[in-house]
């Protein structure tokens, strides 16, 4: 073909797929699932969860042992002596005040420039050591903590827990935050009786409407945060924590509903208590991407078996600094005038059946499966919409203000 | 080939019939005056019996002048038949037969059935239909002509062949061009007319014509008599090029290297792949001894070794990243991609840099004749080549783009975290050949491709590739050429975060090569054959910047400081033809590579970790100041020793040395992966691999079977501690770990190249083992000991095959079965703090679920009419038919405190698509 007529007859083919009728159908699947397959294999390991603070008080080291994916509860490992040393010879005996929970006898706090390592004796007799770990630095600051309603990055409206952190000296740079949270839960379908079983027979049975007993109708629900929390100001230009988000509350989260309160604590790590804690945190989100997965392994602390080199030991003794600060706030300081979230549960009033014979009545049944709570006549509710000791306890904490 | 299908038809319809059964002749009268031969034979056709069978274009023109009186059909034909190259037979069913040249015999020459037949057929394509490792040998491109009429009667031994020899390009006789018969040492020359006269036996002749300067071109002539064959020559020396190519490089049983296979792309159309894209780097896959880590994993896993050891050349400068969307797809256009080289056992000298493979990826030559076009649409992605003659027969372009609009996939996605985000990609790419004269010819390409997704709705990543090259290719004399080529590549990501209060972030990776390549060809004598050469290249990487996206934020701007170095290497090889059965490959290069300021150097103190805290010095280079030097000798010699015509084994060494390393802590290849450069403390990884094959051909080459083994090792190969940080560090070897690895493996490959079912099985055994090993615990893994690599897949079958129903439809289909890959599993949960964590086992300790699936495909072809606009063809294929659920991942997350294992899969449903490509 000669150059000059290509053009033309290019153009008259773009002309030809115009045409063209594109029929696809096409359905990619990326799917994430829970995985069916077995894992047989289980490793029982040490676990150690040791943070000496600066703070004058018994401190703890928490042993525990690795357990199954069906299981629940970590097994403690008890009856172990444990040791903190100085560098000079100083040494804090530990004792175990409940299993796996070791307090050391007299309170002390962590000074800086000073070299602890823990030692740990097991009741089967093996031994364990941890490298020497240092007070990063003599103090830390929570400057403010404060509360705002916000909209996070998803579109959901809620409160937000916020932390102004600031260290003029810039030595802290590794930070690391947990909170505990209180909040008064009110029993929406709270009655001040309650309905007990007085009697029944084949044929016949008997309730009685009595005064409750104890306070069920407003209870204090209290959670610790369950995820890690690290962050480092080494690549910002101060060394500065401004609005740093601890916590985020959805608005329909029924603890927000009447007041609420959380301590946060603030923690300057060193630098391989810092990559512990962000290394764990890595190894236990996923990275978003389903195409590329952070290389998994088993994950060393600073802690070593002294007879078994080999032995994998999990965990972390730290030296870090701490600061606290708590405060409170109601739904209406956020949400003035609006409808408070939703209860926990639906609460609905019912009448359970009485018909039937010895052990076939259903309101009798529940009853003694302290599944229901008494709200008025001839009507029931179930014990979380009547009775807020299943959410939280009802004593005041010390530290509450209404 | 179909040319002995119908003699041996004919033949059989001769013995069954009895000689001359005609027992009374009958008598025919007609006439031929101004009748064409054929208007004869048809009129004959109606008056009478007979019937004729030939081919028109045997029929000239020629017009007839006689009249016929009561003749027998034998004394017509004689007469008819008088002059022209057609003889005829007549059968007992008054079929007449008429053929070309040769006379069909009523009895099978003596010994027909006990020898071999050892003339040389016409050379038809029976190339393998889409991977060409190609099974033609030089004499079996040759062309067959046949010279005059057979004559049963005549009795004369030699005939007289005479003709002249043309130059192709401006049809001027070229003189003094010998032409010889080498079997029987006859031979002349052309006078200054180009005309030559030679006096040949009967029979088939191999004559052969060779002028320096001039293509050599051989011709079987099969001889019946005198007459006239002229020749017309080209005048370029790439033809020759080629030839030596594929000869040298690709004969499977003949050829010296190991481990070498040719992919070409326009063949490759015709295997089922996801989402309608035909990709040679994917077909690669399906090759014994290359792997990915998974669906949807981009990067090759080459005999063990890890995904950045793959030397990735499209006109010989590298490509970073040839895959966009994950590896999903190729980042090359399959339009303008001629075929890919792979070398993963012997790889040449002029190679190196990378330890495990070389892709050397070609596009096409582009038209300097006619325009040509290519278009696809498909359900993701569309493209478009077009080739554009600039100048008639010297100059040729080739542009080519391809876009996605994958958008609307992610979105019809299950996947929440995919919905939510983007991707998209394009690519384009030209090249520009220039004939400027006979010994000069200069070539130039550019290409250009970017990819950009969004994961989660705060960040957008976006990467892109460019490179351009140059070569100019020169010829000095028949026995010496070469060429001098500059090629720039370059590779950068960006990732823009903006999903905070004040820590919004844009940053960027970049890295940059410049080579310049001078490669020679000598051919000494008939026995020794030099390339030698000499490289040079330079890099210069900025391995991380990271800046605050507004005033508000207080992110620092960091800098990494940038790393430049200079990789050098001087290559010679020498194949080597000891004798008819033994050549041999020995290559030598030496490599080479500097580190070059401005930079600053960490000491760190000896007997410890490598930490900040071990710092003893840094110290500090000038620009251009060499602050650190590698380098060593690499042996590349494969040697073949050929024990019948269709069967050898072959033998190779080899060691490499690679500089530049990705560091990754992701058990695949991520975009976001940076190349970093060797230094003080990170030392150049190294391979060495023996392999050992036998490769045997049977039915006429219809088969081919190959068995290799291989055993490699390698140093400093390059991991992180559980959890590195490695983007924007600036001290990154104190999370690296070099370690060794080993892997070793038989592969096994049966391909079937000829006839309508063809395709290849191929089997793989192999391991691949890793091992970092220190005194001390935080750079231990699992213990120091041996571990399975993320790719360490045992068993790898593939099937490939495709059934050509007509020649407008074709059915093809492709099983694999892989071994699942090792991961790491959790052995257990612990609780640490208020939260529940993983307890992960020893490094890949554990393997998924074994990975299989079958894509199946149909391409109907437009028809093939000569004269049309454009030729079309539908391809739709169902990619995992059986909608195997693969896992690609097992992984176990911390929601809350509780601990849940999940799996990943890339496509867990059988995937139509349908595309649609035109060419003009």
């Amino acid at each position: 073909m000669h150059v000059n007529n290509t053009y033309s007859f290019f153009k008259s083919c773009i002309g030809c797929y115009s045409w063209v009728l594109i029929l696809f159908l096409t359905m990619v699947s990326s799917c994430i699932e829970p995985f069916e397959g077995a894992v047989n294999s289980f490793e029982d390991v040490l676990v150690v969860n040791a943070t000496i603070t600066n703070e004058i008080k018994k401190q703890e080291v928490s042993l525990t042992r690795s357990f199954r994916f069906e299981e629940e509860v970590a097994p403690a490992e008890v009856n172990a002596e444990v040791v903190i040393r100085t560098e000079d010879g100083d040494q804090y005996i530990f004792e175990e005040v409940s299993p796996g929970k070791y307090e050391s006898i007299i309170p002390f706090a962590a000074e800086i420039n000073k070299e602890y390592s823990l030692t740990i004796l097991t009741e089967g007799g093996s031994s364990y050591e941890s490298s020497t770990m240092q007070l990063p630095v003599q103090e830390t600051n929570i400057d403010d903590l404060y509360a705002e309603r916000i909209t996070n990055d998803d579109g959901i409206e809620g409160v937000g827990i916020f932390v102004d952190s600031f260290d003029a000296t810039s030595n802290s740079n590794y930070y690391r935050h947990e909170y505990i949270e209180t909040f008064k839960i009110i029993a929406p379908f709270w009655s001040p009786f309650d309905i007990v079983v007085t009697g029944e027979g084949v044929s016949t049975f008997s309730t009685a409407i009595i005064l409750r007993e104890r306070e069920e109708r407003t209870c204090y629900g209290s959670a610790p945060s369950k995820n890690i929390q690290v962050a480092s100001t080494l690549a910002l230009s101060e060394d500065r924590l401004t609005k740093y988000n601890v916590r985020f509350i959805e608005a329909d989260n029924y603890i927000l509903t009447h007041r609420y309160s959380v301590l946060v604590r603030q923690y300057v790590q060193s630098p391989a208590a810092f990559s512990y804690y962000e290394t764990l945190r890595g190894l236990s989100q996923t990275s978003g991407n389903v195409f590329s997965e952070d290389q998994p392994g088993f994950l060393a602390g600073n802690i070593r078996s002294i007879e078994n080199p080999r032995e994998n030991v999990a965990g972390l003794f730290e030296v870090a600094a701490v600061d606290e600060k708590r405060i409170f706030f109601d739904y209406e300081d956020f949400f003035p005038n609006e409808a408070p979230p939703p209860y926990i549960s639906d609460c609905i009033p019912f009448s359970p059946s009485t018909e039937g014979g010895l052990g076939e009545r259903d309101l009798l049944n529940l009853i003694y499966d302290d599944a229901v709570r008494y709200y008025a006549p001839g009507l029931v509710v179930t014990n979380r919409c009547g009775d807020c000791t299943t959410l939280g306890s009802n004593v005041i904490p010390d530290f509450w203000i209404e | 080939m179909s040319f002995r299908v119908v003699l041996v038809v004919l033949l059989s319809m001769v013995l069954n019939s009895s000689v001359y059964a005609q027992k009374t002749p009958s008598l025919i009268s007609i006439n031929g005056e101004n009748k064409s031969i054929k208007e004869l034979l048809l009129e004959i056709e109606q008056q009478t019996s007979y019937r004729f069978y030939f081919a028109n274009e045997w029929l000239t023109d020629k017009t007839i002048s006689t009249s016929f009186n009561n003749k027998r059909i034998e004394e017509i034909l004689n007469v008819v038949f008088e002059g022209t190259s057609i003889n005829f037979y007549i059968d007992s069913n008054k079929r007449i037969i008429l053929t070309q040249n040769s006379t069909i015999y009523t009895k099978l020459p003596e010994g027909f059935f006990t020898d071999t037949l050892k003339n040389n057929e016409p050379a038809l394509s029976v190339a393998p239909i889409f991977l060409e490792k190609s099974t033609t040998s030089r004499t079996a491109r040759i062309e067959t002509v046949r010279i005059g009429r057979e004559n049963l009667s005549a009795r004369t031994k030699e005939f007289t062949l005479s003709g002249i020899v043309r130059n192709s390009k401006n049809d001027t006789p070229i003189p003094n061009l010998t032409i010889v018969v080498r079997k029987i040492s006859r031979g002349t020359v052309t006078n200054s007319n180009g005309y030559y006269e030679l006096k040949l036996p009967t029979g088939i002749n191999l004559v052969e014509t060779s002028l320096l300067g001039f293509e050599n071109i051989k011709k079987n002539v099969v001889l019946y008599n005198s007459g006239s064959l002229n020749f017309t020559v080209d005048e370029t020396f790439e033809e020759l090029d080629e030839v030596v190519l594929e000869v040298d490089s690709f004969q499977n049983i003949e050829d010296t290297t190991t481990g070498s296979s040719k992919i070409s792309s326009e063949e490759s159309k015709n295997i089922p792949l996801v989402l309608g894209e035909r990709d040679v780097l994917k077909i690669a896959t399906t090759l014994p001894g290359v792997t990915t880590a998974g669906e949807g994993a981009a990067g090759f896993n080459v005999r063990g070794g890890k995904t950045d050891q793959n030397l990735i050349l499209l006109n010989d400068a590298v490509v970073y990243n040839p895959s966009h969307f994950f590896g999903i797809f190729q980042a090359l256009n399959p339009f303008a991609i001629k075929d890919v080289n792979i070398y993963k056992g012997s790889i040449p000298a002029e190679y190196g840099g990378r330890l495990s493979s070389v892709f050397d990826i070609r596009t096409k030559q582009p038209s300097n004749e006619k325009v040509k076009a290519e278009l696809a649409i498909g359900p993701v992605t569309s493209n478009a080549v077009v080739e554009i003659p600039v100048v008639k027969n010297k100059a040729g372009l080739l542009i080519g783009g391809r876009g996605a609009y994958s958008n609307w996939i992610l979105r019809s996605l299950d996947e929440d975290n995919l919905k939510n985000s983007e991707a998209s990609f394009y690519d384009f790419i030209a090249n520009y050949n220039h004939k400027i004269d006979e010994k000069n010819n200069l070539e130039a390409t550019g290409y250009y491709s970017k990819d950009k997704f969004s994961i989660t709705s705060d960040s957008l990543y976006s990467y892109s590739n460019r490179l351009a090259s140059l070569k100019w290719n020169h010829t000095f004399n028949e026995k010496h050429h070469g060429s001098l080529s500059l090629h720039n590549s370059q590779y950068k990501f960006n990732i823009d975060f903006d999903g905070s209060i004040n820590s919004n972030f844009s940053q960027n990776y970049q890295i940059d090569e410049t080579e310049l390549k001078l490669r020679m060809d000598y051919a000494l004598n008939d026995t020794h054959a030099l390339t030698y050469g000499v490289t040079g290249k330079l890099y210069s990487v900025l391995p991380g910047e990271i800046s605050p996206q507004s005033a508000n934020d207080l992110i620092t701007p960091t800098v990494v400081p940038k790393e430049k170095g200079l990789e050098g290497a001087i290559f010679i090889s020498d194949d080597i033809k000891v004798n008819e059965k033994l050549q041999l490959d020995v290559g030598l290069r030496y490599s080479f590579f500097a580190g070059l300021g401005p930079s600053s150097q960490r000491v760190y103190q000896e007997g410890v970790p490598r930490s900040d805290n071990t710092v003893i010095n840094t110290e500090i280079f000038d620009n251009n100041e060499v602050f650190e030097t590698y380098g060593g000798p690499e042996a590349r010699v494969s040697a073949r020793y050929l024990i019948n015509d269709d069967l050898s084994i072959k033998a190779s060494f080899n060691n490499t040395y690679q500089f530049i390393h990705t560091l990754s802590n992701n058990t695949t290849v991520s975009p976001i992966d940076t190349w970093k450069l060797s230094d003080s403390n990170i030392e150049p990884q190294q391979a060495s691999q023996v392999s050992l094959g036998i490769y045997k051909n049977i039915n006429i080459n219809a088969y081919e079977f190959s068995l290799e083994g291989f055993y490699k090792k390698q140093q400093n190969i390059l991991d992180f501690k559980t959890g590195a940080q490695l983007l924007l560090n600036e001290n990154v070897e104190t999370e690296v770990l070099q370690g060794e690895g080993k892997s070793y493996g038989v592969e096994f490959l049966v391909r079937k190249n000829k006839g309508k079912l063809n395709g290849w099985l191929g089997y793989t055994y192999s391991r691949s083992l890793f091992k970092l090993d220190s005194e001390f615990n935080e750079e231990r893994v699992n213990d120091g000991e041996f571990f399975p690599s993320n790719f360490d897949k045992p068993h790898d079958v593939s099937l490939v095959l495709n059934y050509k129903l007509s020649q407008r439809i074709s059915l093809s289909s492709n099983f694999i079965y892989q071994t699942g890959r090792p991961v790491t599993f959790p052995v257990g949960n612990f609780t640490f703090g208020d939260g529940e964590f993983v307890l992960y086992s020893d490094r890949n300790k554990f393997r998924v679920p074994d990975y299989y699936r079958l894509d199946l495909g149909i391409n109907f072809e437009g028809n093939h009419k000569k004269k049309k606009l454009f030729h079309s063809f539908w391809s739709l294929s169902i990619y995992n038919v059986l909608g195997r659920n693969n896992p690609y991942s097992v992984f176990f997350v911390t929601d809350n405190g509780e601990v849940k294992a999940l799996q990943s899969s890339i496509f867990a449903v059988p995937v139509p698509s349908i595309t649609y490509n035109i060419k003009f």
